[in-house]
Formats: structure tokens, C-alpha cells, sequence
């Protein structure tokens, strides 16, 4: 899929995927974007110029923390963990998603008679 | 909101205090760095040059310096607050522990201060030089010294129209010396009332009036006495025991006073035996004994003796005889 054929975030989505991209270990931004667009077989592109400030709020908030240590190409990396609060608050995230695309999807769904 | 404010409160605690603003904006440029570069090392990787590939890598990640504020305001955003909070309340406690010890410091440095804020006579007290002692010794008629005698010792003053009294005692050592330190001011006018007790030797007593300065050494010669037994009796002649019996005076056949101050007596009080009786050893035959006698329902009362001749026994009947003063002689009893 073309770059430009990328559909956008949803507001309030980038969190919940960067706390799953946590939820099997600690990874540094980078990979973080790179599961992203390679679990959504590209279909979803991150602004990475939103992720950073994301990570820090979230680590603000005590949903994931941080250490620096060595990254795979053996450089110097900022690596980010899920913290309890975030396994939490991403359970909500979750939720609140599912019962966000079954109403889109029963809309959808729906006959015009039926509206 | 509560625990909202906890957490932040407590990472603002856990941050390092060496963690300046200046160090957090080198951590965001080192990561963002980082993930430009492995961006343009997968560039690279699928054959653009190293160039073009830094140029992409930067075009895709955006407005570098945007993006680094960004991520520092969201990092010490709340943080801040606590900081400054945290900085106001520092600042408050200084001046707090600045005023205290800058009002104990001078407390200290002023003890005049302090001492005008007791009552005068006391703060007179404090504040003249309280550093003067009393010293003597007491001799026999052989001039050679009476070790463990008693020495009671009262100081009057008058400081700032106020009167103090004060007693102190003292035993004598083996030199039949004494002394007692730091009982009578200096600098101001004191009298000292001092009595000497030993067994088997007369009770005698001196007055210093008008004294001033430092106290000369005081001689007392105490000659033998021959003592003698008071019998305490209840209305028909039973034997009165426990009866306290304080000597509280002689005056001899001359005239010649000698006191005791109730004050500094206390050592001196004796009890009577079961048989109702004390010996009294600071007397002679002739001598007027002033007692003080409190028997164990009553409180102190005024005794005067004529104290017997040696081995002879002097009886008070407190019951009988109501009214005091009375003199008993061994004619009488």
C-alpha cells in the first residue's frame, strides 16, 4: 500500500496502539512505529512527529516508563515499558474501542428505512 | 484527580534533582536523533543514498524542534507545578528557619533580654554575680578540728526591693572544714545566718549582716556539752514516741543567743523512742533549749527548756499543759 493511500489515526487511537505495541515488551519508538505499520500490514501510518510527545505524556501519566539501553543496530536507545496503570488504562482503551466500531458498525449495517 | 495528582507528585519526587531542563532536552534530541538515524539506515537500506535518505528520514519525522518542545511540555508540563510549589514552600520554611534562629540568636547573644522577662528579684538574682562561697572550719576547745559536724547555712537578700531566702547545709570533713559555693551574691548586699551542730558539743550560731563581697572564712569553737535526755509524755504520764523534736535554739546563762532556721533543720529533727524519749546533745545545764516538738496529729509547736543538770531528764506533757512556752525544769517534772 502506497503512503498516501495510508489511512489516518483516529484521534485518540495512537495511545491504545502504542500501549499494545508495549504489551509484549519494552521497545524504543522506532520499533514502535515499525510494529504498528507492519501488524496493519502498512495500512496505518504514524506521525511520528505525534508519537514522541505521546510517549512522554503517557510516561507522565505512569502508563509506561522508561531506560535507555542498547538498541539492535547497537545504538544508544531510549526503550519504553507498560506499566501496570498502562496494562489498565489499556484494557479501557480496548473497551471503549470494540463498543465504538459496533455502533459505527451497526450504522452501517442499518437500512435507510431503519434510521 | 486525587491520585491523578499523587502520581505526578510522586515522579516528581522520584525525578532526579539533577535532572535540569537543560538535561531533559538533551534526552529528547538524543532519542529523536536515534530515530531519524535508524530511519535512514532502512533508507539506506532499500538503496537511497545516505543523503537522501537523511533528508527523507527528517522530512517524515516533521518539525524537529516542534515536535522536541512538544514532547518537553509534555514531559514537566505537571512537574513544573510541583516544582514551583515545591520551591515557594522550600523558600517559605528558609525564611521560617531564618526568623527563628535570627530571634534565638539574639535571645542568646542578650541574656539581659531573657533575664527581664523573670520576675525582678529573680532576674536580679541571675543577673548579679551569684558566685559567692562560704567556707569555715569548726574546732574544739583544743583547737583541733570536729570532722561530720553539721553547718546550716541560711542567706538573705534583697534584690529589687524583693526578699529571698535561701538554706543550705553542709558537713564538715575530716579537717573539720566546710564549704558550700555559689550562695551569696557579689555585687550586692546579702546576710548569712549560720549555725554548727556536732554531737556532744554546744549548738552555736553567728549573724552577718550588711555583708558585702566575698565572705572571710568562719572559726566556730565548739566546747563539749553535757546534753540531755527530754522525756515526751501524753496526759497520764505514757511514754509519747514518735514525737519530732527539732533544737531550734540555746541561749545561755549570759544571754548569748544561738539560732537554728527551721529552713535549713531538716537534718537535724529527731524522733522520740517508744520509752518517749530524745537526748538532746548541743546543750549545757543552764542553758535555755528552744525546741520545736510536732507530735504525730499535731503541727509544730514552740518549747522552751531549762535544760537540766547532766543526767537529769526534762519532761513535757503536751496534752496536760495547753498553753506553750512553758518552762520545765527538772523541779517541775
Amino acid at each position: 500500500m502506497a503512503a498516501n493511500e495510508k489511512a489516518l489515526l483516529l484521534q485518540g487511537t495512537l495511545d491504545m496502539l502504542i500501549l499494545k505495541s508495549l504489551l509484549p515488551g519494552a521497545r524504543h519508538g522506532y520499533d514502535i512505529v515499525r510494529w504498528i505499520e507492519a501488524t496493519s500490514d502498512d495500512a496505518l501510518a504514524i506521525e511520528e512527529g505525534s508519537l514522541y510527545p505521546a510517549l512522554h505524556r503517557m510516561e507522565r501519566r505512569g502508563w509506561i516508563v522508561s531506560e535507555w539501553g542498547q538498541s539492535e543496530s547497537n545504538r544508544r536507545a531510549k526503550f519504553y515499558t507498560l506499566t501496570r496503570a498502562g496494562r489498565a488504562r489499556l484494557g479501557r482503551e480496548i473497551d471503549a474501542w470494540e463498543t465504538l466500531v459496533r455502533a459505527i458498525a451497526l450504522i452501517l449495517k442499518a437500512e435507510p428505512a431503519e434510521a | 484527580m486525587i491520585g491523578h495528582a499523587f502520581r505526578t507528585l510522586r515522579r516528581y519526587l522520584q525525578t532526579p534533582a539533577a535532572r535540569t531542563a537543560d538535561e531533559l532536552g538533551n534526552a529528547i534530541e538524543d532519542e529523536i536523533s536515534f530515530h531519524i538515524g535508524e530511519r535512514t539506515r532502512e533508507y539506506t537500506a532499500k538503496g537511497m543514498s545516505k543523503q537522501d535518505a537523511y533528508r527523507a528520514a527528517l522530512q517524515r519525522f516533521g518539525d524537529v524542534s516542534r515536535i522536541a518542545a512538544e514532547c518537553h511540555t509534555a514531559a514537566v508540563s505537571s512537574v513544573v507545578i510541583w516544582h514551583r510549589l515545591h520551591l515557594g514552600m522550600t523558600a517559605v520554611l528558609a525564611v521560617a528557619v531564618g526568623t527563628l534562629w535570627f530571634t534565638s540568636a539574639a535571645r542568646v547573644s542578650n541574656p539581659l533580654q531573657v533575664i527581664s522577662e523573670l520576675p525582678p528579684g529573680i532576674a536580679s538574682m541571675l543577673d548579679n554575680d551569684w558566685t559567692g562561697d562560704i567556707t569555715g572550719q569548726l574546732l574544739d576547745e583544743r583547737r583541733q578540728p570536729i570532722a561530720a559536724a553539721h553547718v546550716l547555712v541560711v542567706v538573705k537578700t534583697w534584690p529589687d526591693q524583693s526578699y529571698f531566702q535561701r538554706a543550705y547545709t553542709a558537713r564538715t570533713d575530716e579537717h573539720g572544714r566546710f564549704g558550700i559555693a555559689n550562695v551569696h551574691p557579689i555585687n550586692e548586699q546579702y546576710e548569712v545566718q549560720i549555725a554548727a551542730l556536732a554531737e556532744n558539743r554546744v549548738l552555736k550560731s553567728a549573724y552577718y549582716s550588711r555583708t558585702a563581697g566575698e565572705l572571710n572564712p568562719l572559726v566556730f569553737e565548739l566546747p563539749p556539752s553535757s546534753g540531755f535526755a527530754l522525756q515526751v509524755e501524753a496526759e497520764r504520764g505514757a511514754a509519747l514516741p514518735g514525737v519530732a523534736v527539732l533544737p531550734h535554739g540555746r541561749t545561755e546563762a549570759s544571754g548569748a543567743e544561738h539560732l537554728v532556721y527551721f529552713d535549713s533543720a531538716q537534718s537535724l529533727i529527731k524522733q522520740t523512742d517508744e520509752d518517749g524519749r530524745v537526748d538532746l546533745p548541743y546543750f549545757e545545764p543552764g542553758d535555755t533549749a528552744s525546741l520545736l516538738l510536732r507530735t504525730p496529729e499535731g503541727d509544730w509547736e514552740p518549747w522552751e527548756i531549762t535544760v537540766p543538770a547532766r543526767g537529769e531528764v526534762a519532761t513535757i506533757r503536751p496534752h496536760l499543759n495547753s498553753a506553750r512556752n512553758v518552762k520545765y525544769s527538772p523541779e517541775e517534772s
